[in-house]
């Protein structure tokens, strides 16, 4: 099949990339419309405090300021994905640093900055907590009256019998893991535009990644019809998961509602580490058991989560923690409990990889360390583990295809793989290196994030001039989705890129689609357009066995021509015969997708196959660590992604090219550092250190193609799981250069040279 | 607010302009620092700027047989890419290059780097190793400091009202000298420094050090030398026992602090690592130039 | 205040206040290309070939830019199609979500310019002033690697 392909498995240039490359792409911060008005959000400067009064006149007074907004102007509604706990504004009291408290509207952007300084507010400051050890206990301060503990959300997911289980290992290693708040620090910060039209239609253009959920959560959230919201997605600078929940869209949503004229929201760079949420910081204490052989017997984790002061989506994030991982490799019996703590911090979010990232990087490095105990090699171990396709996890999940022994194969081979056992460090030696690998699993469109539905549909337009459009409702975030969907046209279609346009989701016209997170836009989206497509098709083939007067069953085609005997028809010409016989009619392919045998998992027990296929890596870094400053230096890394079919060389290996780095940022320079009040100290690129090209290695990628069973033409995901795997990579890397076994990240060179300290004065002690 | 743009053409009109009554003028030279400060200044505050940007006299580069002469506005880049300046005053040269980006050395200025005077500031250790001169102008004459002498705080520096900074003098290497700017941040570029460190050395005929200048940068609220570290150098010839003590005299008089970048034991520690392999490299570069081979 | 400023070869009248930026002075005449990701100088998206050499226009007053010639991605491309730096962005796949690409394909001509065969080190040192968060720097350094290698790189 693949040989055969024109389009699908060839480098394709994105469909955007000329009008990026030239400027000329409007992003939604280079939107503009007459009567713009410009809202500035006023946050908390306190971590948890009452709102005693707040006095604007001063700012209201301003030449060019057209209204303060406070919580008394806007819906009393709370929202919130799983746990409806989210003002609009802060009401009595504030719950983190940086809360939204009012918002003015002005002519610009600058009158409105400078009026918020004018708002007046008067608090009450109350006792705050930031550990989120601290606010499970009993005499920590109540930040929502309806949660005592502090706990949000508890969860649990366990099978088997780990108690038996351990007594039956020749190993056990345990450690407790510390995984920090990073940002998903887009270029482009997130923002967006609402008006009311003179209809009455909420209009709202937005990066937003979920244009459908989004319509429905702020329908819900402002009591309008459904029909009455009309979201058009505008594909934004950058979004990981930080431009998916509500975080602006609603204060933006009010203002509009309110004023009836058009308002622009955009976060500046050090609002923005406060309006869009991070990944959730966690702490876990994992015990993972094997027996002699290497056989991963037994798993124990109890996970403490951050939920930050408001819950938003990190309900999700820790059931991902709590069973992603397990399906990664064949074990049976796994005990995992998790909390979803609330403190007085900036609410966490979702970004790239969810909660899998958090877990991965405990269970890869613990099997390290198993693997050193039982002098077996990390990656042949992990081949022992290895699922197959066919396998049925131990949470219920149907692995179709799996490439995963495949793909820690190539690692080993093209790295000079050379494990000798965790590294010992030598008097007066300098300068260390390392290899060290990790695998994850990850999900193609994971069932249960939007309650009601996760299909997808899709319609491929023909019109008389032969063009096609693409509709779906998924939309483009950057990761080159719309690109995808072009190819599976022009695939199927037999014609040529140049001919597809792909529009921007508009609710409008544009069919459902739930968006990008979750890894869903290639499998779900895909297969959607890709039956649009063959739908288009068919009705072409009936429209030329009319143009000829032959059965359809006796059509061919092939190269752009139908063709039956001697009689042929261009792809042009049925088009427009087609059309114009019917009155000058559109073809219109409709294809939907729907998962099989995909169910959302039980709310208690955390069971049932979530997502219709699953993809796998390996990641195999080569690195050196400089003894006297504890700086770290990759040297080399190579990813190896099972995606199931490479639809795109140039798309997969830029989505993993571009998470290994991410990846790389995660482990060993960001976190976003919070003060004494949970101000974050470090908002502005020059202190929140994301790779720069001089960091950043030539990242090596390869592709394992299982051709799933599922996706289209085979294929699965790519984005998120791109990262997952790196962090704990590196971290095995300095485990093999220097035996140091890294629980913490990120692995500063401040941190790294204390480590590095303890084992040089314990070498000295020993002598 | 920035009420109005001052943008004389010449340094005479500068200076007058410096000296002038009337409300204050913020000296812009390539304002890679100022444009981010004044985002905090309050709007209401009305402030005037004096742009030094394309006054010729302070962009001009000269060698005599004493002295390189570099106007306060030469830019960074410019120092980054000259042979002659790596070949004489390499220290120059390496933190040149190390500051900030491409886009921000082709803005920012020698002059301006000095006079932001932060700790950290790059060009600022090399300075002081070199014995750079800095002569502030005013219309009513000159006067020539010892850079080391012009620090007196964080951002503050000896500079009089009318005065603007406009040349920078530094005396050419003698024979036998050898120096070097190690720097150390998370990332390889971009990076404030959380340490830096200028060393210079003049090594006599049997390689025994006759002259050492030793700078720190963010250890303390300005640059900083080692006096006793410099005296513990003069008459030895660098070896791995003399080195340590001179880095114990350097962590000695170091007074770091502890910040976002940094915990203070962790700059301590990075001096000493930085040190080392600044003293051995300029070592290095000393024993190549040589007798016989220097001009 | 109205001034003029030369940009892609036009004179253009721009009203500013003497405290504006060049970027915020660019974004006002319509040329959306050039971004704000920060207005620190930190991140490179808004950066502009000032007479020929790269620079942060939010660090840069428009006051200041006045006489000189300024060049924005919207004028880089010919009348006969995309600069050859262009077109190896395209064509690498060099471009996701794109923010950073107008920043990226500047410095990029400027170091060509500068140095027509730069090494790998040569390029990630000049684009390290310019942050991208999707592409991992991979493909913009084979998109300039080609340009420097004077053709098209070896198909896989």
């Amino acid at each position: 099949m693949k040989n055969e392909s024109r389009v699908i498995g060839r480098k394709v240039s994105r469909i955007d990339a000329t009008e990026k490359v030239t400027g000329s792409f409007k992003y939604p911060s280079d939107l503009t419309m007459p009567g713009l008005l410009h809202a500035v959000v006023l946050r908390s400067p306190h971590g948890h405090a009452k709102i005693e009064e707040i006095e604007s006149s001063a700012a209201e007074s301003l030449e060019g300021v057209i209204k303060v907004f406070t919580a008394k102007d806007v819906s009393q509604e709370l929202f919130g994905e799983i746990v409806k706990d989210t003002p609009i504004f802060a009401r009595e009291k504030v719950r983190y640093y940086g809360e939204p408290v009012a918002c003015v509207l002005a002519d610009s952007e600058d009158v409105a900055r400078n009026a918020i300084k004018k708002i007046k507010v008067k608090y009450k400051t109350l006792p705050e907590v930031f550990d989120p050890s601290e606010a499970m206990k009993e005499e920590a301060p109540l930040i929502h009256d309806n949660y005592p503990g502090n706990i949000a959300v508890e969860k649990k997911a366990e099978r088997g019998d780990v108690e038996k289980a351990f007594a039956e290992c020749a190993v056990i290693e345990k450690d407790t893991f510390t995984l920090p708040y990073v940002h998903q620090v887009p270029l482009e910060p997130n923002g967006c535009i609402a008006f009311v039209d003179e209809r009455g239609q909420l209009n709202l253009y937005t990066p937003n990644q979920s244009p459908a959920w989004l319509r429905s959560r702020l329908a819900e959230l402002f009591n309008l019809d459904l029909f009455q919201v009309r979201v058009i997605q505008i594909q934004g600078g950058g979004g990981f998961g930080g431009k998916c929940p509500l975080t602006i869209e609603q204060i933006c949503v009010a203002l509009a509602l309110d004023i009836k004229r058009p308002v622009r929201l955009v976060n500046n760079r050090e609002e923005d580490f406060y309006a869009t949420w991070g990944r959730v910081p966690m702490k876990i204490e994992l015990e993972l058991g094997a027996d002699k052989s290497g056989k991963l017997l037994a798993k124990r984790s109890r996970v403490i989560a951050d939920n930050g002061a408001y819950s938003n989506i990190a309900p999700g994030v820790l059931s991902t923690a709590l069973t992603r991982i397990d399906s990664l490799y064949r074990l049976k019996n796994v005990e995992n409990i998790g909390w979803l703590v609330y403190t007085n911090k900036i609410p966490t979010g979702m970004f790239r990889g969810f909660g899998n990232p958090q877990i991965t990087f405990t269970v890869e490095t613990l099997i390290d360390r198993l693997a050193a105990r039982l002098n077996i090699d990390p990656g042949e171990m992990r081949k022992r583990n290895a699922p197959c396709a066919g396998d049925v996890s131990v949470h219920g999940w149907n692995l179709k295809s799996c490439g995963l022994t495949e793909c820690i194969a190539i690692c080993m081979e093209e790295s000079n793989w050379n494990w000798k056992g965790p590294g010992k460090m030598e008097k007066g030696k300098k300068v260390y290196r390392g290899q060290g690998l990790a695998c994850c699993i990850h999900v193609a469109g994971n069932r249960g994030v939007y309650p009601s539905f996760d299909g997808s549909a899709a319609e491929v337009r023909i019109g008389p001039d032969g063009g096609v459009k693409v509709l779906s409702g998924e939309g483009e975030i950057g990761c080159g989705a719309n690109t995808t969907f072009a190819q599976i046209a022009a695939e199927i279609l037999g014609v040529e890129m140049e001919r597809i346009q792909v529009p921007e989701v508009d609710s409008c016209y544009s069919p459902f689609g739930l968006g990008a997170y979750a890894s869903r836009v290639t499998a779900i989206g895909g297969n959607a357009v890709k039956n649009a497509a063959e739908n288009a098709l068919e009705q072409l083939k009936e429209e030329a066995a009319c143009l000829m007067g032959l059965n359809k069953e006796k059509i061919i085609y092939e190269e752009g021509r139908f063709k039956s005997g001697d009689k042929t028809l261009t792809f042009e010409e049925v088009c427009r015969e087609g059309c114009y016989s019917k009155g000058g009619t559109t073809i219109v392919g409709k294809g939907t997708y729907i998962p099989q045998d995909v169910t959302i998992a039980d709310k208690e027990t955390l069971y049932g196959n979530i997502s219709p296929s699953y993809s796998f890596g390996a990641q195999l870094v080569d690195l050196e660590i400089d003894v006297e400053t504890g700086k770290v230096k990759i040297l080399d890394f190579l990813a190896v992604q099972d995606l199931g079919r490479v639809l795109n060389p140039l798309g997969a290996e830029g989505q993993l090219e571009g998470g290994v780095i991410m990846g790389i940022g995660y482990a060993l320079s960001e976190e976003l550092v919070l003060g004494e009040k949970g101000e974050v100290i470090n908002p502005r690129y020059r202190d929140y250190k994301i790779p720069l090209a001089i960091d950043s290695p030539q990242v090596r990628v390869k592709f394992v193609e299982t051709n799933d069973p599922v996706g289209p033409f085979g294929a699965k995901s790519v984005g998120e799981p791109a990262l997952v795997p790196t962090a704990p990579a590196i971290a095995n890397a300095i485990f093999n250069a220097v035996g140091i076994k890294v629980n913490s990240l990120p692995i500063t060179p401040e941190k790294m040279k204390m480590e590095l300290q303890k084992k040089i004065r314990e070498l000295e002690e020993k002598e | 607010m920035i009420t109005n743009c001052h943008r004389p053409v010449h340094l005479e009109k500068a200076l007058d302009l410096r000296g002038a009554d009337g409300p204050k003028k913020l000296v812009v030279a390539g304002g890679t620092d100022l444009m981010v400060r004044l985002q905090e200044v309050d709007p209401e505050v009305e402030i005037e700027l004096l742009l030094l940007e394309g006054i010729r006299e302070l962009e001009e580069i000269s060698w005599n047989e004493k002295n390189i002469i570099l106007g306060a506005g030469v830019k960074v880049e410019t120092i980054a890419r000259d042979e002659k300046i790596f070949k004489t005053f390499p220290g120059l040269k390496e933190a040149a290059e190390q500051l900030g980006s491409w886009q921000v050395r082709n803005l920012a200025t020698l002059g301006g780097n000095i006079c932001n005077a932060a700790p950290s500031g790059d060009l600022l250790p090399p300075l002081i190793v070199y014995d750079a001169k800095l002569e502030l102008t005013s219309s009513k004459g000159n006067r020539v400091l010892p850079a080391e002498d012009f620090f007196l705080g964080p951002g503050m520096i000896d500079l009089k009202e009318d005065e603007l900074l406009t040349r920078i003098l530094i005396p050419l290497p003698e024979k036998g000298s050898g120096s070097r700017y190690e720097k150390f941040g998370i990332r390889e570029a971009m990076e404030i420094a959380i340490v830096g460190v200028g060393v210079g050395v003049v090594l006599g005929k049997e390689g025994k050090v006759e002259k050492a200048r030793i700078a720190l940068g963010a250890v303390a609220p300005t640059p900083i030398r080692v006096p006793e570290g410099e005296k513990i150098a003069i008459g030895s010839t660098l070896e791995d026992n003399q080195i340590k003590e001179i880095i114990r005299s350097a962590k000695e008089t170091a007074r770091p602090i502890c910040d976002i970048r940094s915990s203070e034991n962790y700059r301590e520690d990075l001096v000493g690592i930085l040190l080392g392999r600044a003293l051995k490299k300029a070592k290095e570069r000393a024993l190549k130039k040589g007798w016989g081979k220097c001009k | 205040m109205q001034i003029k400023l030369s940009i892609n070869g036009q004179k253009k009248n721009v009203e500013i206040n003497p405290g504006d930026t060049l970027l915020k002075a660019i974004r006002r005449l319509g040329l959306t290309g050039t971004k704000e990701g920060c207005g620190e100088g930190e991140c490179g998206a808004c950066t502009v070939l000032l007479e020929g050499l790269p620079i942060n226009s939010c660090l840069y007053l428009a006051f200041n830019a006045q006489g000189k010639d300024i060049l924005t991605i919207e004028g880089l491309k010919g009348k006969n199609g995309l600069h050859p730096i262009q077109q190896a962005f395209v064509e690498e796949g060099a471009i996701q979500c794109g923010y950073c690409t107008p920043g990226m394909v500047l410095i990029s001509k400027a170091l060509i310019d500068r140095n027509p065969h730069p090494t790998e080190e040569e390029i990630r040192n000049s684009l390290s002033g310019n942050l991208c968060r999707c592409t991992g720097y991979v493909k913009i350094v084979n998109a300039v690697k080609r340009v420097a290698e004077g053709g098209k790189r070896n198909e896989k």
